[in-house]
């Protein structure tokens, strides 16, 4: 349904989008995921024909975003990260509008708006204005009036930005309940928790590159079965403790990061009582000790060097 | 381009405005609160209804019965007070005289006034009157007439051979078109008026305060209610409601399209409102041309239209549109007449003013208040008002279309 080839976005100089490549398939919920500044609005904008592309290739639907943007506007909706609504406007007013500059008009829109309202548990809200929303009504709204024409392929923008964890949890189902219903969806976020429980797929961006992709087992499969422990020590410690926890045969690798000794292990369980016997043959409290199962954010931090949320501009 | 997408933005601008209560109070209330306001501060630009009675001073060195009679018009206006002297006076003292204000008129009854109208020589009387002062006009306006009056009496009198016998049919007869003619171009009691100041040479026309601020306060809300919604353009682009719609069937030329024709029809409304209350509250009559009254307002609501879009592209932020567009309303407001008539500034000031939008339009509707203009005289301005129109639709159009494929 959608292939991107090579594409490459510049503000300047500065590559924001750098050769990013992929395709997403009919149904599938494909996840871009990255940090702020790592270059997915940028690439959601050249998919959904809002940016002009420097370089590169995207189609969507068999039609190419460059050549033959108002054949790909026909099948796509967006979603963007902002409240893109009227809101001194109701939601029922917002609905109608955007329905009408896609064409729909009289009992067909009327009907639609409707199924959208309930669809975002906003019927019985239709007629508030707007601006008198919470941040999760508005973000349901948001999202919905991207739905309004049934577009074939949905962009979301980060659609969770900035609201409670109860509001996120609706949305996420809203956006699971779409993929199951067969659309095709395109999701940015950096919170890869989200990319977990949601996608099919996942494209890990960063620096406007696309530095890993599949699913998300393949995906952990990259970094291998490995823990990762981390170890609170007392700064004049840990590089004696590096040095020797390196040369156990249980320990995959050991580094030093924000004050602490991270050390892979394909088995941690056995790793754990050398270290206690290290503690204690050095006089030394277990002060903190933390074991976390391969997962995205340990294959983030082992493609990146750094963590989801740190900024990635 | 997609005529469904366009009536969509334009439904969507009216709703928007329709909802926003305070917007509607600043759309139609205030213009007709600053109407009657300004109407009242400025006054009944004839004089009536003005607690001031203007001084007329008359320097009579004939004292006749005549003189008594040629002033029985202006004594019975309640408008004027009449300051009578058995002297004469100098054409500069009487100049000075009204120059300093201390009169809106003096006139100087020369000696054998009344005996000219009794069959005596012609005599020539000497007004001078402040051709700023509408109430000097008016003074001059009403001696005219007495004169015109007196005049014709001295003529009917020919035709009978003692007060109150029958005019017979020889008499009538010998008054035929060519004694009328002879008497009217010769007439035995003439006035020589001198106008001093910046309106003696055209008469504009306007006797109410209202006949100015009434139509001026119309295009000045226009123009403030326009460009002071370009910050909604603005919005839309911070909004992204701008990336959405360019993301949705609407080309560039529907966006533009859209926004402009929004924008004209909410400013036609607002215009053809405030028009009508202004004829049924302050009894406005916008003269003898329809056609030129619908081109002028047409004309210049297209104009704001164009402006209001050009505007929000140009703006960075809300408070930015908001400063800039009330600041060039007023701007354009002051120095265009829709504060205070440009006829009563200084002629490079009106040169400047006519040149202004704001000014061609407040003149169009001057000239048909006050001189009857029709279309033909209302070229020139409306002429200005279509260029200003293209000139600053072109640009609003290149910039939009810029933004939206951005």
């Amino acid at each position: 349904m959608i292939e991107v080839t090579d594409l490459v976005k510049k503000y300047g100089t500065h590559r924001a989008v750098d050769g990013v490549s992929f395709t997403v398939g009919r149904g599938e919920l494909f996840g871009l995921l990255g940090p702020n500044g790592a270059g997915k609005t940028t690439t959601i904008g050249v998919l959904s024909t809002l940016l002009k592309a420097d370089g590169g290739q995207v189609r969507i639907g068999g039609h190419d975003v460059a050549s033959s943007p108002a054949q790909v506007r026909r099948l796509i909706g967006v979603v963007p990260q902002e409240i893109a609504l009227y809101t001194d406007l109701t939601a029922r007013d917002n609905l109608m509008f955007w329905g009408r500059l896609h064409g729909l008009g009289g009992a067909a829109l009327s009907r639609r708006v409707e199924e959208l309202l309930v669809m975002a548990d906003l019927a019985d809200q239709a007629k508030r204005r707007v601006d008198a929303y919470s941040g999760g009504m508005m973000r349901r709204l948001n999202l919905v009036a991207g739905l309004i024409h049934e577009p074939e392929v949905l962009f979301l923008d980060e659609p969770t930005v900035g609201i409670d964890a109860q509001a996120r949890s609706r949305i996420l189902d809203l956006i699971a309940q779409l993929g199951r219903q067969g659309l095709t969806v395109i999701y940015t976020t950096h919170y890869l928790e989200e990319a977990e429980h949601l996608c099919d797929r996942i494209g890990v961006i960063d620096r406007g590159r696309l530095v890993a992709l599949g699913d998300k087992e393949s995906l952990i499969s990259q970094i291998g079965d490995v823990d990762l422990i981390r170890l609170s020590l007392p700064e004049g410690e840990r590089a004696a403790f590096a040095a020797e926890c390196g040369a156990w045969p249980e320990c995959a690798g050991v580094g030093e990061r924000r004050g602490k000794v991270e050390i892979r292990t394909p088995d941690g369980g056995r790793l754990l009582p050398r270290i206690q016997d290290w503690l204690r043959a050095h006089d030394l409290p277990l002060e903190q000790l933390e074991i976390e199962r391969p997962n995205l954010e340990t294959l983030y931090l082992n493609l990146t060097g750094r963590g989801l949320r740190e900024n990635g501009s | 381009m997609n005529r469904q997408v366009i009536g969509a933005m334009v439904r969507l601008r009216l709703l928007r405005v329709l909802r926003d209560r305070g917007g509607l109070v600043w759309l139609l209330v205030m213009p007709m609160v600053f109407s009657y306001l300004m109407g009242n501060l400025m006054g009944d630009w004839s004089g009536a209804g003005s607690s001031r009675r203007h001084k007329v001073l008359v320097f009579d060195r004939d004292g006749g019965a005549a003189v008594d009679r040629l002033l029985a018009q202006l004594a019975d206006d309640e408008r004027f007070i009449i300051v009578s002297a058995d002297s004469s006076v100098t054409d500069e003292r009487a100049r000075f005289l009204v120059d300093e204000g201390a009169a809106s008129a003096v006139l100087q009854v020369p000696p054998g006034f009344t005996d000219a109208f009794a069959g005596g020589p012609t005599v020539d009387l000497r007004l001078s009157v402040d051709g700023n002062r509408l109430s000097s006009q008016n003074a001059r306006t009403l001696i005219e007439r007495s004169l015109l009056r007196l005049n014709t009496e001295r003529a009917a009198r020919g035709l009978v051979t003692a007060p109150g016998a029958a005019v017979t049919r020889d008499r009538a007869a010998a008054f035929d078109s060519t004694a009328f003619a002879e008497a009217w171009a010769h007439p035995r009691l003439r006035l020589d008026a001198a106008s001093l100041g910046r309106l003696e040479v055209e008469d504009w026309g306007l006797t109410r305060a209202s006949q100015h601020v009434g139509p001026a306060y119309v295009l000045f809300f226009m123009l403030m209610f326009m460009m002071v919604s370009a910050k909604d353009l603005v919005q839309e682009r911070q909004d992204h409601t701008l990336a959405r719609l360019v993301i949705s069937r609407a080309s560039a030329l529907d966006l533009v399209a859209g926004y402009f024709l929004g924008g004209l029809v909410i400013g036609l409304v607002q215009g053809a409102i405030l028009l009508g209350l202004n004829a049924v509250a302050f009894g406005l009559d916008y003269g003898d041309s329809p056609l030129a009254l619908v081109l002028v307002m047409l004309l210049f609501a297209c104009f704001a239209s164009a402006a209001s879009i050009l505007l929000g592209t140009l703006a960075r932020t809300g408070p930015q549109a908001d400063g800039l567009g009330s600041g060039l309303t007023m701007t354009l407001g002051a120095i265009g007449g829709l504060w205070w008539p440009l006829e009563i500034t200084p002629s490079f000031m009106q040169t400047i003013g006519q040149a202004l939008p704001t000014g061609q339009a407040i003149t169009v509707f001057h000239g048909m208040i006050g001189r009857g203009w029709g279309v033909e005289r209302s070229l020139p301005m409306l002429a200005g008002l279509l260029v200003w129109f293209v000139v600053v639709f072109a640009l609003a159009t290149w910039r939009l279309r810029r933004q939206a494929s951005a």
